[in-house]
């Protein structure tokens, strides 16, 4: 059984992440509301854009563990952890394959493919498996990274 | 019953009672043993119910903390649920408006917020289910060995 405080550790995360996800539309986040604008007559772009943001979103999940837990941290809490954000990636993954006129459907969808591959080989051994961890740390910036320059390529097209 | 009902007659007419009342005296003695013997039954068996109410009731005792984690954080996330429903997204659409996002774009990612906000709180219930069975499976294989306690306590009586 899960002890209280790693179940109430991985619930206060969830929670807060959810909360951050509310925020940035009721707070009219910039970067956010500018696409809403810039790509209202373009719904590849638009839908690019939401992918951005649900993946970034996701991402913010393991940066929020990172501070939340450490290795020391028994294994059953960084399990649960796991299975829960490969249930959270799969459902997005369930979602942009279900759009099926968007242009960048297979980029996104390999995106949150490695996510789950990643999470899928974190939890072989008891501790956290550093390699595998630190990459799902960095997915943050690379996932900007690529959603830009995807953006680029269907601005040039 | 009926050997009992046997013995007693043999007894009483071996005992060289009166025949004018010895149907009487061991139908008076028959009635006397079986509510005897029905008592003590029946002693027994309360005795077994206390014991299986007071373990029962001492299980509670040493579970009370966490039923009532559970409870709470089950309740916390209901109130969330509702919550969302009730307020946040009325907000959240609000903010949409006001700032003139366009109808259709807007539609979509409230769509899109409300599937993934929505996951998010089935998932955390899921650990929170998964918690509470976890622990009513311990409260109830610990129920079943001090059943068993009992029951081998109360045969050890009757022998």
């Amino acid at each position: 059984m899960l002890n209280k405080q790693d179940l109430l550790g991985v619930l206060d995360l969830m929670r807060k992440a959810r909360g951050d996800l509310v925020l940035r539309t009721a707070h009219e986040s910039p970067d956010l509301f500018r696409n809403f604008f810039e790509f209202e007559n373009d719904f590849d772009m638009l839908n690019l854009a939401f992918e951005r943001e649900f993946n970034l979103w996701i991402d913010k999940h393991f940066e929020m563990f990172d501070s939340h837990f450490n290795p020391s941290d028994s294994h059953s809490s960084i399990t649960r952890f796991k299975r829960v954000m490969v249930e959270l990636v799969e459902n997005r993954v369930i979602r942009t394959s279900t759009t099926n006129d968007l242009a960048s459907k297979d980029f996104c969808i390999s995106l949150l493919s490695e996510k789950i591959s990643i999470l899928n080989n974190l939890i072989e051994i008891s501790k956290k498996n550093e390699k595998q961890y630190q990459r799902l740390l960095y997915s943050y910036q690379k996932d900007k990274t690529l959603f830009d320059r995807e953006f680029k390529k269907l601005m040039e097209e | 019953m009926k050997d009992l009902q046997k013995m007693i007659q043999d007894a009483v007419k071996n005992s060289g009672a009166d025949e004018s009342i010895s149907t009487e005296l061991a139908s008076k003695l028959e009635r006397e043993l079986n509510e005897f013997v029905t008592l003590n039954s029946l002693k027994a068996k309360l005795s077994v119910l206390f014991e299986y109410e007071k373990n029962y009731l001492e299980l509670v005792k040493e579970f009370k903390e966490e039923i009532k984690f559970a409870s709470g954080i089950q309740e916390d996330l209901r109130k969330e649920r509702a919550k969302f429903f009730s307020e946040t997204l009325k907000e959240v659409s609000s903010t949409l408006t006001e700032s003139q996002v366009e109808n259709k774009v807007a539609s979509q990612w409230l769509k899109e917020l409300v599937d993934s906000y929505t996951k998010s709180l089935d998932l955390s219930g899921g650990l929170i289910e998964e918690h509470t069975l976890d622990m009513i499976g311990t409260i109830r294989d610990k129920a079943k060995d001090q059943k068993n306690n009992v029951e081998i306590a109360s045969q050890k009586t009757d022998a």
